[in-house]
């Protein structure tokens, strides 16, 4: 798994990386706020917010094909669920290329497609001009529970390492022949499994023998806390009146 | 308030592992201040039960003083990260924080200093192992060489008098493994070494112990033991021979 | 079964997030308090949120073609308890959410909800009511286990048919018999896997487990007592659950017995007439307010009056009799 894309953009300095995490994080949140609220038939406001998206990755310096190549990966799911509604919603049709489609069913898919994809793009946005540390300060700063946030930080450093125990566990059986075809060998995965859980198991036991060595006492120290400036004040306060004001005004 | 004379005091430690495996037998040691000791033995000697007993992550039987004798922590068995540092074999274990200057700076910000003097020491590490300017690098990120010398740092930071290391030279490339012996060499405590690599221990350490089976069965001067090949043999050890072209004879070799 | 934005609606969504909010806070505290070395739990909990999120990369095959993904919450909840699990599917959510457009943040509370709440609680409480109805042993164990493993998968789906549905987004009719039935059979591999990864952590070490070990030991008539209480809960709370989801909105629509003597003695516009002396009720009709779908409404309105219940039962039983509260979990280390 390559988790490159993650920290791909965020060490590039540009206005919006400069931020206060704390502003992007509410900006972000609010954002996704107000799309999601947004009746899909206010389509010259999903434009608004798409400009407003292409124009942030402008200033954050982080190309739009890249937000915009992660956002379509949320296109899949929303095919499986909303696809068949076109077809099957009741009410008034319209008739496309020969077949009736209800009209809306395809306001309906239109809204998800639509809502999910500006809305991994905002996050997207977020991670990619924020380093994760940054963002996990950010949300401890907006009270975001310490436990919850150590915990984040912590899982977040043994994802990838876990994740690359797993893929050796699966190479090495499939070196000796297992390719999964049907269900009962979900039983094999399984076994794969419980060896990685113990391997997770012993890591957390040698990470918190690590963590107390160096003087752990129950509570992750803190760094200084994040310093809050005037522009980020403005640049909040801009945002969230736009926001409201298109979601509020534009039809 | 009296400082004991030796640094690290180990009498009769007997450490069984939960299915019943033996790994310490009865094994006594003492280390002077400011000693540079090497702890050599085959696989399953005992050398890592051995550290992590004197880190105090283990509770064996026997006695066990390292450094003033005070412990922390709920069972007051560890040391204390300004009296004992320990760098283990696999360094994703220590590096647990987002960045690597997050984790350099867990010791000290543990001891409650000020944020200027924080930054400070996590400047001071990170330059005595070569990595200046890795602050916001994350962990996964590095190469296997870096990840070591971050965790070094992240353990110097705490300013231990006692650095006890877990195989420093296993799975470098002679360039990592050059920069961690100058780190070692440049250090000025108390250094605990356990090491299969004698070539790269012998550079830093003056003292080899031997560790078999659970007990100690050599414990002299590098130079001495060294020469000794079939005391070596006999303890699963090689000391690696070095090959160089002669530069007065181009078809020879010096050893 | 992850959601992503602007499938479920606003009102349905800030409900779950409720809902959701509350079980994790009230997990964190049950954490803190029940854990017996505290710090431990940290880096544990982050270590097997971490295996669960490599976990879900696993998929297997479930017939035509098309596979399935392992959920991991049964299985968390049977390693850790059913606090721990709920905290860490919802680590997982987030970081999935946040990072890898894997579930919508707006939706988190609607995930969580049907893989925290119902995938790690819920397959607790299966899993401690079946193991009540099975002979000790670790036999019974693993088939609770298995079975917790398949039916939260299959509630969690169902509910998160439900959701979708109250939202206008998918038809009740065509979502639930999708959602269900898919999970019907992908339940069969969580629970083949789920099975498989206790097996081999009972095996390998078994002081993770400490009930595995005590398995062997003679139960004491206090214990069986107290596991045919659990194991009335248990099933009691999942087939209330069931009812009042999938039974509830097709309750039949005639008068009851009480209305239909009103209707004959006259005395039903009488009570219309009469001022109300409740009028704040939150669910009138078991309807929920604000839900388009009939169906779905009187299931959501069932399935909050359930749990109402459930909660005030509880809470009842706790203040009135004067029982340990809390389970203990032995030393997790190995030292």
């Amino acid at each position: 798994m390559e988790h490159d894309f993650l920290d791909k953009y965020s060490s590039v300095d540009s206005w919006v990386h400069r931020l206060d995490a704390r502003v992007k994080a509410i900006a972000a949140l609010f954002f996704i706020l107000m799309v999601v609220t947004t009746p899909p038939q206010h389509l010259l406001a999903f434009v608004i917010y798409a400009g407003l998206i292409a124009w942030t990755a402008a200033l954050a310096q982080v190309p739009l094909a890249f937000v915009a190549g992660r956002a379509l990966l949320v296109l899949p799911f929303s095919a499986l669920v909303a696809l068949g509604l076109p077809f099957l919603g009741g009410g008034e049709t319209i008739t496309v290329l020969g077949i009736g489609l209800s009209v809306k069913g395809l306001w309906v898919l239109a809204g998800a497609a639509m809502k999910s994809l500006l809305g991994v793009a905002a996050l997207v946005l977020l991670v990619s001009t924020t380093p994760f540390s940054m963002l996990l300060a950010g949300m401890r700063g907006l009270g975001a529970p310490a436990l919850f946030i150590d915990l984040l930080a912590l899982t977040y450093r043994y994802l990838f390492v876990l994740f690359g125990e797993g893929m050796r566990l699966r190479r090495a059986a499939a070196a000796r022949g297992y390719r999964p075809r049907w269900l009962p060998q979900a039983a094999i995965v399984g076994r794969l499994a419980g060896n990685l859980f113990i391997r997770s198991y012993e890591r957390a036991e040698r990470v918190y023998g690590a963590m107390r060595l160096r003087g752990y006492s129950g509570q992750m120290p803190t760094a200084a806390p994040l310093r809050f400036r005037a522009a980020d004040g403005l640049v909040l306060a801009a945002l969230i009146s736009a926001l409201a004001l298109v979601r509020v005004l534009v039809r | 308030m009296s400082t004991p004379s030796t640094a690290i005091d180990v009498s009769s430690l007997r450490y069984r592992y939960h299915d019943g495996t033996e790994a310490l037998r009865g094994l006594s040691l003492r280390v002077e201040h400011g000693e540079s000791v090497c702890l050599a033995g085959p696989n399953g000697a005992g050398k890592s039960t051995l550290l992590l007993c004197l880190a105090g992550l283990l509770k064996a039987e026997g006695g066990v003083r390292v450094g003033s004798g005070k412990g922390v922590g709920p069972d007051l068995r560890i040391p204390g990260p300004a009296a004992f540092g320990l760098v283990f074999q696999d360094p994703e274990d220590q590096l647990f924080c987002p960045t690597v200057g997050e984790d350099v700076a867990f010791g000290p910000r543990n001891e409650k200093l000020q944020e200027g003097e924080v930054a400070r020491r996590v400047a001071e590490s990170l330059s005595a192992v070569g990595l200046s300017g890795f602050e916001t690098r994350s962990a996964h990120h590095l190469s296997g060489g870096e990840k070591r010398r971050a965790a070094i740092a992240a353990v110097l930071a705490c300013r231990p008098a006692i650095l006890a290391l877990d195989e420093p030279w296993a799975n470098l490339d002679a360039r990592a493994s050059r920069a961690v012996t100058g780190i070692l060499d440049g250090f000025g405590g108390t250094l605990l070494v356990a090491s299969q690599d004698l070539y790269h221990a012998a550079e830093v350490c003056e003292r080899l112990v031997i560790l078999d089976g659970g007990t100690i069965a050599a414990d002299g001067r590098v130079k001495d033991l060294l020469a000794d090949a079939a005391l070596l043999e006999a303890h699963g050890l090689e000391f690696g021979a070095r090959c160089i072209p002669c530069p007065h004879n181009s078809h020879s070799f010096a050893i | 079964m992850h959601i992503p934005d602007g499938f479920v609606s606003g009102p349905i969504n800030g409900m779950t997030a409720a809902t959701s909010a509350a079980a994790v806070a009230f997990s964190v505290w049950r954490v803190k308090r029940e854990v017996g070395q505290k710090e431990f739990a940290v880096p544990l909990l982050a270590t097997t949120a971490a295996f669960v999120f490599a976990a879900q990369m696993l998929n297997f095959p479930i017939g035509g073609g098309t596979s399935g993904h392992f959920l991991g919450a049964a299985t968390a909840a049977a390693l850790l308890g059913p606090w721990s699990a709920c905290i860490i599917l919802t680590l997982v959510l987030v970081i999935q959410g946040l990072l890898f457009a894997d579930g919508g943040i707006s939706a988190l509370g609607s995930n969580v909800l049907n893989m925290g709440v119902i995938g790690g609680m819920g397959a607790y409480l299966i899993m401690r009511g079946v193991r009540a109805l099975l002979p000790a042993g670790r036999g019974g164990y693993l088939a609770s286990a298995a079975v917790a493993s398949w039916a939260s998968v299959v509630v969690a789906s169902g509910v998160c048919a439900v959701e979708l549905a109250m939202s206008g987004t998918s038809p009740l009719g065509i979502a639930l018999p999708a959602m269900a039935g898919t999970h019907a059979v992908i339940g069969i591999g969580e629970a083949l896997i789920a099975t498989a990864v206790l097996t081999a952590v009972a095996t390998a070490r078994p002081d993770i487990i400490p009930e595995w070990a005590r398995l062997h030991e003679a139960h004491s008539s206090h214990g069986r007592t107290r596991r045919g209480v659990w194991a009335l809960a248990g099933v009691g709370l999942a087939l209330s659950v069931a009812l009042a989801l999938f039974g509830s909105p097709f309750a039949s629509r005639s008068p009851d017995g009480l209305e239909k003597v009103a209707e004959q003695k006259g005395f039903m516009q009488a009570a219309a007439q009469d001022k109300v002396v409740w009028t704040r009720a939150p669910l009138p009709e078991y309807k929920v307010k604000g839900v388009e779908s009939e169906k779905g409404s009187t299931s959501l309105a069932g399935l909050i009056g359930t749990a109402g219940v459930f909660v005030l039962g509880l809470v009842v039983i706790k203040v009135v009799a004067r029982q340990p509260t809390g389970r203990v979990r032995q030393g997790q280390k190995r030292k």
